[in-house]
């Protein structure tokens, strides 16, 4: 049925176009006529008058071509044939086209997934008005902090300068949020009443907040939403605009819901609700006076045509000028701006060189795969040399055949990519959520990457194209009589294109190889480093007291009933708290006065709860742990690491020490014990100094992190967890329950993936070089049937044979390995920074991955050698 | 192209035109009355006239049939449709705006803009 109505409609366009032709030329005919008799009419004799008609008529043949164009769609059609053929031919192999297309694919959609998490990390600027125009206001802390902070009142002093077109500040806070009687989890920000006219954005609906809504300290209990918390939690209601909403323990207005991009400054933390700063004793923070702590990130916008080196200079000297008139606590600082124009982002200094490094691994795996695909596609067109041949023979144009072979690469390049496109916001994801479980970054395709995509995908296509494209320029019609009578000079001549991809290909597969196996020992080194603390069997649960209405002083009884609680838990070990856990990206750190020298130093500081070096298993070296009786009625006491107590008391036992609290007035604390250094930050380098205080004496109502130690699979507890604290208090919620193991993983997820990718690549590529040794020497092999067979009559050995055949192969081969240990020489110099436990340029990996890549190449070289060798002289002179 | 495009666009207007001002008419008719009132657009080639014909029947601008002419000889004669006079309408005021534009442009002095 089908069949004959494509018959019909074909039938019906070819008489149609002759009618068309025919009418047209009947047409021009009868224009031609009236123009003459025109002309004659005008004096003119009947020959001039039909001479001059014709000239201004124009050539038919032209006019007929034109209309022909406008008819149909030519360029298309070719097009279309040519895919179709293209398809055809891929149908015809699909061993070849499963492989060539993977191979794109993973390419493809590699480097487009990491290329998504750099847009999204390190290039996108925020959605403002003129990003680039913003600054964060830091100081010399900026050299070893990603984001310094600063009090409450250091910003209203800053406020009020003339020097910026408009100051704001900011910080994030946990926030639960009750929509409906569901209690849900939200990041919040407390802002100045400046923000969103500073960094000049809008609300999709109702009002952004303004000065007015942050005049005196709790009595504006207004809110702004993000667009993705009023899509998900407010289900799109148009109607929440002035309705009430629970967060914490009080009732806020929804005034406005910001426009859809807009998510805040913080990258891979977006905001979900918007609260002003006056409401901050509210949502459990009363810092409005405090002048030690410092908690807000500070945003300015320049005006224009000032540099932010004249701007921090005057900032500087204007807060020099105001503090000494109004004798503050705050220190002068020399201020440093830095742009703010791509926000901030917790992760963007420690994941940004790595992911440099990933872009480049996935550059080279790219352009692997293309050097992969053109080697398959350059044996298929040794195979097809003789097809060109008779279609060059049959009178199709050269041109012809390259558009076809180049659409070939293309279909190729356009399968791989659509598979490779398809699977890169997934991959992309994946990749976020390995580098920290707490990264939030939406990871779909945006039109830049897509377009990137796109344009990689239809590079790749080209490149790919060119091998059987040059190796089609010399099939010709000398070929069918080249095929007869092949001489070995012109062997030598046309292997030249297969030579160089498989001597790249042999390249490449060396540099990824050698970068495989560094990261896979790095990886081995990652496993064997001491962190400090056991991993295995760890649970954490980050619990937010403040967001559920606990100030200070109810605190505590609420962490001991929690600790009681869960220890009575079976399969619970030990049961602590800590404010900072380890290989997680928050780290707390407070001022300390030196014993000796009297220096005033910002060390890392962690609250943890009573037996919390016992649940880590962190080894106590001296004195004491923390236990329940170290509370706020008992005298203040401190644990410092080993790094620290050599900072301190260098030479002596810490232990009975006394230091100087950073709060409450200075009080005096007593050491009492000395445990073995944790690394926290990061499993390379080295730890830094840590005091460890009992958070029953802190009085602090921050976010701590529940550890529990199980007595084997945690996972399993973890309903029986959530229900203990939903018993203690319904208000405070368990989210994101994750394992120690799982914080471990991530700290070196980087090398991971590399060595995934450059494995995957790696293995690949040694595969495809060998068949492509193989090739090249079965090529020969056949080429030379007559030659050897001669050769052996005339009483070469085996050896000879080898000797003639093999030598270009082993050329091949060591000029591959040669220019592969030259690149993965500099290759490792890039990815060195995510080796960890051995050298860039350790020689055993280099050594050991060249031999592997000559032996392989040697198995593929000996199947066809083999053969040659043990032919029949006879028989093989007469081949061919 | 680009440039062949544009002239395309001037001519098919100026057809849809011709065809409302005098009813049913032959290429050569149009030709002639395109060359009398535009002087030399079409001096060069009136055969760029048909390509654009075709087009506009094409898109059901025009319709065509055979007929015959006035001193008796075979001719295919064109005719605005009811689609095409919409779409002279439409391109019409659209090209007046655009005059309207320019020519606003035009008038402006150096010393207005300051």
């Amino acid at each position: 049925m089908k069949a004959l109505r494509r018959f019909l409609r074909r039938f019906a366009v070819s008489v149609t176009r002759r009618n068309d032709d025919q009418r047209l030329r009947e047409e021009l005919e009868a224009h031609l006529e009236m123009q003459t008799a025109d002309n004659v009419r005008a004096g003119l004799p009947l020959e001039e008058a039909r001479r001059r008609a014709l000239l201004r008529l124009g050539a038919g043949e032209t006019i007929r071509a034109n209309c022909r164009d406008e008819r149909g769609l030519p360029a298309l059609e070719d097009l279309a044939q040519d895919v179709r053929y293209a398809l055809r031919q891929l149908r015809k192999a699909p061993v070849f086209t499963l492989t060539a297309t993977m191979s794109l694919a993973l390419g493809i959609g590699a480097s487009t997934a990491v290329f998504t998490v750099i847009e999204r990390v390190l290039l996108r600027p925020l959605p403002v008005s003129n990003p680039n125009e913003l600054v964060y206001v830091t100081d010399e802390r900026i050299l070893t902090q990603a984001s310094p902070r600063f009090s409450y009142p250091f910003y209203a002093i800053l406020r009020d300068n003339n020097i910026l077109k408009g100051v704001a500040a900011r910080a994030s806070v946990g926030l639960n949020a009750t929509v409906n009687g569901r209690v849900e989890r939200v990041n919040g920000e407390l802002v100045s009443g400046s923000y969103f006219s500073v960094l000049g954005v809008n609300t999709q609906m109702g009002r952004a907040l303004s000065s007015e809504d942050d005049r005196d300290p709790g009595a504006h209990p207004v809110a702004v939403v993000s667009d993705r918390f009023w899509r998900r939690t407010l289900h799109s209601n148009t109607a929440v605009i002035g309705q009430p909403v629970r967060i914490n323990e009080h009732v806020f207005t929804i005034v406005g819901i910001m426009a859809k991009d807009f998510t805040g400054t913080d990258i891979g933390l977006p905001t979900d609700i918007w609260l002003p700063m006056m409401m901050q004793r509210e949502v459990g923070r009363a810092l409005l006076t405090e002048a030690r702590t410092n908690w807000l990130e500070i945003i300015g916008r320049l005006v224009p045509e000032m540099t932010t080196e004249r701007a921090a200079e005057q900032l500087t000297a204007y807060l020099k000028r105001r503090t000494s008139e109004e004798s503050l606590q705050i220190s002068a600082r020399q201020l440093i701006l830095v742009p703010g124009d791509k926000g901030n982002s917790p992760v963007r200094r420690e994941l940004g060189p790595a992911l440099a490094v990933l872009m480049a691994l996935t550059g080279l795996a790219m352009a692997l795969a293309c050097i992969n695909v053109a080697s398959l596609l350059a044996v298929r067109s040794a195979a097809r040399e003789q097809e060109m041949a008779i279609r060059l023979a049959l009178g199709a144009w050269r041109a012809r055949l390259t558009r076809q072979l180049l659409t070939e690469g293309l279909v190729l390049a356009v399968l791989g990519g659509a598979a490779g496109l398809l699977a890169a916001p997934s991959a992309a994801s994946l990749l976020v959520a390995s580098q920290s479980p707490s990264l939030d970054i939406d990871a779909s395709l945006d039109p830049r990457v897509l377009a990137l995509g796109v344009v990689v995908s239809v590079l790749s296509g080209l490149l790919v194209a060119l091998t059987p494209i040059l190796a089609s320029r010399r099939a010709g019609l000398g070929r069918l009589r080249e095929a007869a009578a092949a001489g070995p000079m012109g062997i030598s001549r046309r292997l030249m294109i297969h030579d160089v991809v498989v001597t790249l290909q042999i390249a490449t597969a060396l540099a990824m190889l050698v970068s495989a196996a560094l990261m896979v020992q790095s990886l081995r080194s990652f496993n064997s480093v001491d962190p400090g603390f056991r991993a295995d069997n760890l649970l954490l649960a980050p619990l937010d007291p403040r967001a559920a209405g606990y100030d200070s002083d109810r605190v505590d009884g609420f962490w001991r009933n929690l600790l009681e609680r869960v220890t009575q838990i079976r399969g619970v070990r030990s049961v602590s708290l800590a404010r900072t856990v380890p290989l997680a990206p928050n780290r707390q750190r407070q001022h300390w006065l030196h014993p000796t020298s009297g220096e005033e130093l910002e060390l890392d500081t962690n609250f943890v709860g009573p037996r919390y070096f016992r649940t880590l298993d962190v080894p106590l070296l001296r004195g004491r742990e923390f236990g329940d009786e170290d509370g706020r009625t008992s005298r203040p006491v401190v644990i410092v690491n080993e790094r620290l107590a050599l900072m301190f008391w260098p030479g002596q036992d810490p232990v009975g020490k006394g230091v100087r609290l950073p709060d409450s007035g200075n009080q005096l604390a007593e050491v009492v014990g000395v445990v073995s250094d944790v690394k926290y930050r990061d499993l390379r380098g080295d730890t830094d100094p840590m005091f460890y205080r009992p958070l029953l004496q802190t009085r602090s109502t921050d976010p701590m992190t529940l550890h529990i130690r199980a007595l084997s699979d945690p996972g399993e507890l973890v309903t029986a967890i959530r229900f203990a604290i939903h018993n203690i208090d319904p208000n405070v919620p368990l989210f994101q329950v994750a394992t120690l193991e799982e914080q471990l993983d991530a700290s070196f997820a980087q090398t991971r993936q590399a060595a995934l990718l450059t494995g995957v690549f790696g293995v690949l590529a040694l595969l495809l070089s060998g068949i492509g040794v193989y090739g090249v020497t079965a090529f020969a092999v056949t080429r030379r049937t007559r030659d050897i067979g001669i050769r052996m009559a005339l009483g070469a050995q085996p050896r000879d044979i080898i000797r003639t055949i093999g030598g270009r192969t082993a050329t091949l081969v060591t000029v591959g390995l040669g220019l592969g240990l030259l690149g993965s020489l500099g290759f490792t110099q890039v990815t060195g920074m995510l080796l960890f436990g051995v050298t860039a340029a350790d020689s055993a990996t280099f050594a050991g991955m060249s031999v592997l890549l000559a032996l392989v190449s040697l198995l593929a070289f000996s199947i066809p050698i083999r053969a040659a060798t043990q032919l029949d002289a006879l028989v093989a002179i007469r081949h061919q | 192209v680009a440039k062949r495009d544009v002239q395309q666009g001037t001519l098919a207007l100026m057809v849809l035109k011709t065809l409302e001002v005098l009813g049913p008419l032959h290429g050569y008719g149009i030709a002639r009355r395109i060359e009398q009132i535009s002087g030399d657009l079409l001096a060069v080639n009136q055969g760029t006239l048909y390509p654009v014909l075709l087009k506009l029947e094409q898109e059901d601008a025009v319709s065509s049939a055979w007929g015959t002419s006035e001193n008796n000889r075979r001719a295919r004669f064109y005719r605005l449709t009811p689609g095409g006079r919409r779409r002279l309408r439409a391109e019409a005021q659209n090209w007046q705006q655009t005059m309207a534009l320019i020519g606003r442009f035009f008038a402006v002095k150096t010393e207005d803009v300051r």
